[in-house]
């Protein structure tokens, strides 16, 4: 469809506000989510993109050509927005057909294509309701019919389910991904809700304070956190400690008092910041003797797994437990101290 | 390279509106306080006030306007409270209807007080009946009396719909709270419902007292010359070419009600405390209340519906009963299409062809106004609104007045004055079509329009098939009020009219002076169906109270 390219797009705005520069390519086909916390810039990119915001500096690539003097409505996309936007006085038919219709299609094309979409969403016996006769799951199907009505080359999708209970919105979390991977068209997604976001994307661009942290696939993002607010937003424990001693690939990194084993060859002497996932961190129950000990204070039982919190020197540590005798001999011990160490392989050095 | 987009297009188009209002509100106003001041200042405050007749005129107002107030919160309390707390059948009619007297023009209602409250009216027949007696009982429609009671008829509504809006509000769980605490009903009223309301019910307080100390026709036809407000003094004064004391007293009134305005914007515009959703609000059923309370709140109904329906009814028999030959007639009608003197039918042709021109060139005004303040990337939105809101602050025979001085003399228009009538009639209605356009704007949601333009429409479409259709409700209310507001219009035309453009609120007026009420009642039936027909559009197309209050 249209390979997308950010080049040091920059946006300040009145109240200082500043986005970017943004740097970001979205391949032909892709499906790319933006994901970060509330105020981190996405919506405002994806604005960016779509030309309702103008960059003050930077340029914005469809296949190439420079498409910032290009008005929204001639740079053929289609944007879903978060509060779905339908308009309240049309039926579903004639959202669907609005942006035919603007463009001067024939009526036999317009029901054609407002059909077929029709089908491919399953909304076809809503197409004569009036938009308020219709459900909040339903209205995303329209919005998103309506969306790809004029065969957009890129869609924009700005946290189209927010407002969607969790069990619909995992559902059409498939849907939508089903639809774009039969469409083949380049997808931009926005969402801060780190499970859609993984569940959904090819990749997925972590942006915080306007600025993209880092890209990548869920599971480069995932293994290999670059920095520390990616490794912190993701869920990862991040430690800072100085390098004791390193020989043959084993160091001992000393943090809030205590030596720990990783398996690393490190710089003797020098400060490092890393991660380490919650199911790399082992609690040895027993043993709060041979190994750094940190309180225990609460277990909470998750799907498949429970979640444990260590209170190690005032720095809280998550750790998921997989083995559930492990987590049945847990809890008692709540408000005593436990051993805990890192697995094998398990820290991610962090850029500062 | 950049390209201007998203720039508001009413922004340049808003000017227009504005250089009307500076033209036809400020300038005129000004003037009539330039005139005031400069004149002989301290001269002519001294006569003006020094003068006993004046003297009286400004007690005689505050006095008044006091009494209406407090009659009118005593009153309309109650209502507040049966209208929210109280689940009986019928009640979103009674809700809707209770807004039907603040529609209706004064001098209609005039009409209909006089039909049923004064001498040989409904109740005084009523009563002559009971008594056996051949004299008039009871007149309570003349005087100060017959006065504060019209107000008091007038502005009941505002105090039930502004303080049961604010009621609603009140969150259920902090009244439960409290009662889970111990304490009694009045400690209840007292620490918690009061302090909810209080904002409110000032608020509700204010725009009661600005509207009767500045009411002019209730007054006018009411007061039998007697009684007069600043408002009716000046009318006078204008008359009788003493531009010095028109001007001192209009300078006053402006002074007090600009004041009064101000107040009221500020009290109104921060009532958000306490918000609870409005679903969840504690009813009771008429059967579960104490016996007291049953007894209490029927005598109370009976006394507002004769109160409040009572001048209405009225209105529909005054227009097809003779009182004088006891007998029914349609000649009030047939009147309406008589050409000779006196006749109805040119008061009727003035109407109609004022109030089309005034509504046409409020939406024209409105429009760009309710657009301009909606973007708020220009400073100037707020001067914006206090200037469209001016006229609410301004009193209508001010306004008249500063645009006789100020623009139909100097210009020649003495003999030829209708157009200033449409200004005058289009100014006055100005706030309520702004605010009820303004609305409907607000409720848009921009990504609409943005997705608009995702899909390819260009500005125009977007503004045809997307904007247009989702504002024309909140255009057809705003048109509606215009109409209602410029067909019942009285003080403001009869200040300007020539006899050859009296409308039919005037005529109203001037069969009254001559006793011809039959003629007056038919005139007066076909203003309040007009505004009973507006009153419907209201209802179906918005949810904005005519006390234009957010």
């Amino acid at each position: 469809m249209v390979q997308v390219e950010l080049r040091s797009l920059t946006r300040v705005f009145k109240d200082g506000t500043r986005i970017g520069p943004i740097d970001l390519t979205v391949k032909d086909g892709e499906f790319i989510t933006l994901l970060g916390p509330s105020g981190s810039g996405k919506t405002t990119t994806l604005r960016l993109v779509a030309g309702f915001i103008e960059p003050d500096e930077g340029s914005l690539l469809f296949d190439g050509v420079d498409v910032i003097n290009v008005p929204p409505n001639e740079r053929q996309i289609g944007m879903v927005f978060q509060s779905i936007a339908l308009f309240p006085h049309m039926t579903v038919y004639q959202n669907i057909a609005f942006g035919p219709e603007m463009a001067g299609w024939t009526r036999e094309e317009t029901i054609n294509r407002v059909e077929e979409l029709a089908d491919l969403l399953g909304i076809r016996s809503l197409l004569f309701r009036r938009v308020n006769e219709i459900s909040g799951g339903e209205g995303q199907r329209v919005a998103l019919a309506r969306a790809l009505a004029l065969k957009p080359k890129l869609l924009l999708l700005d946290e189209p389910l927010s407002a969607l209970d969790q069990q619909l919105r995992e559902r059409l979390q498939g849907e939508i991904r089903k639809i774009q991977s039969r469409l083949k068209i380049t997808t931009i997604y926005v969402t801060h809700s780190q499970d859609e976001a993984f569940a959904i994307s090819d990749r997925v661009a972590i942006l915080n304070n306007g600025i993209v942290e880092q890209v990548g696939t869920p599971k480069e993002l995932y293994s290999s956190p670059r920095n520390e607010f990616v490794a912190r937003f993701l869920g990862g424990n991040v430690f800072e400690g100085t390098v004791e001693s390193s020989e043959s690939n084993i160091s001992t990194v000393r943090i809030n008092g205590y030596s720990f084993r990783v398996h690393e060859p490190l710089q003797t002497g020098s400060k490092i910041l890393f991660s380490v996932r919650p199911e790399e961190v082992r609690i040895h129950y027993d043993d709060a003797v041979s190994y750094p000990s940190a309180e225990l204070i609460s277990i909470t039982p998750q799907i498949g797994m429970a979640k444990a919190s260590l209170d190690f020197n005032g720095q809280i540590i998550t750790v998921a437990v997989f083995d559930l005798n492990l987590v049945e001999r847990l809890k008692p011990l709540i408000g005593n101290h436990v051993g805990f160490s890192f697995g094998e392989n398990s820290i991610h050095p962090l850029n500062k | 390279m950049k390209i201007l987009r998203g720039r508001d297009p009413f922004s340049l188009t808003s000017l227009f509106p504005v250089a009307i209002l500076i033209i036809f509100v400020v300038l005129p106003v000004s003037y009539v306080i330039i005139i005031g001041i400069m004149d002989d200042p301290v001269g002519a405050f001294i006569t003006t006030l020094s003068s006993p007749v004046t003297q009286r005129t400004i007690i005689f107002t505050v006095l008044q306007a006091l009494a209406s107030t407090l009659l009118a919160v005593i009153l309309g309390l109650p209502g507040a409270f049966l209208l929210t707390r109280l689940e009986f059948r019928g009640k979103s009619l009674v809700r809707a209807l209770i807004l039907v007297p603040f529609v209706l023009p004064p001098i209609v209602v005039v009409v209909g007080f006089l039909r049923m409250f004064g001498r040989g009216g409904i109740i005084d027949s009523f009563l002559m009946l009971l008594a056996g007696s051949g004299q008039s009982v009871i007149d309570l429609s003349s005087g100060i009396f017959g006065i504060v009671l019209a107000h008091t008829f007038y502005n009941i509504p505002l105090i039930i719909l502004l303080v049961s809006a604010s009621l609603i509000r009140l969150n259920p769980e902090v009244e439960e709270s409290a009662e889970i605490l111990g304490v009694s009903n009045w400690q209840k009223f007292r620490h918690i419902i009061f302090p909810h309301i209080r904002r409110s019910l000032f608020a509700a307080s204010i725009l009661v007292f600005l509207f009767c100390f500045m009411s002019f026709p209730i007054v006018l036809a009411l007061g039998q010359s007697r009684l007069m407000t600043i408002e009716v003094q000046i009318f006078h004064a204008f008359r009788e070419l003493d531009y010095a004391g028109a001007s001192t007293l209009a300078l006053m009134q402006l002074l007090v009600t600009l004041s009064l305005a101000y107040i009221y914007i500020k009290a109104g515009s921060s009532d958000n405390e306490y918000m609870g959703s409005t679903s969840e609000i504690k009813t009771l059923s008429f059967q579960k209340m104490p016996m007291r309370y049953k007894v209490t709140s029927i005598v109370y109904s009976l006394l507002i519906i004769v109160l409040v329906t009572g001048p209405f009814i009225a209105i529909i028999e005054s227009s097809i009963y003779d009182p004088y030959v006891g007998e029914f007639t349609l000649r009030g009608f047939a009147n309406l299409l008589s050409t000779g003197i006196g006749g109805g039918l040119l008061p009727l042709m003035n109407s109609l062809m004022y109030s089309t021109l005034a509504t046409l060139l409020t939406l024209f005004l409105a429009i760009p106004l309710a657009y301009s303040h909606r973007s708020k990337t220009y400073g100037v939105s707020s001067t914006l609104s206090s200037l469209t809101l001016l006229p609410l602050g301004i009193s209508s025979i001010t306004l008249a007045y500063g645009l006789m001085i100020a623009i139909t003399v100097p210009l020649g228009l003495t003999t030829y004055p209708w157009p200033i009538i449409v200004i005058a009639q289009t100014i006055i209605g100005l706030p309520f079509a702004v605010r009820a356009i303004e609305v409907s704007l607000q409720n848009i949601d921009p990504e609409i329009l943005d997705q608009a333009t995702v899909l390819g429409a260009s500005r125009f479409q977007r503004l045809f098939f997307v904007e247009l259709p989702l504002v024309a409700p909140g255009m057809l209310v705003g048109a509606v009020f215009a109409f209602a507001m410029a067909i019942g219009e009285m003080s403001a035309t009869l200040f300007i009219a020539l006899p050859q453009n009296i409308t039919l609120s005037i005529a109203i007026y001037q069969y009254l002076g001559v006793r011809k009420f039959v003629e007056a009642g038919a005139s007066a039936f076909v203003i309040a169906m007009v505004c009973f027909f507006a009153f419907l559009i209201l209802e179906r197309y918005s949810d904005v109270t005519a006390g234009g209050s957010p």
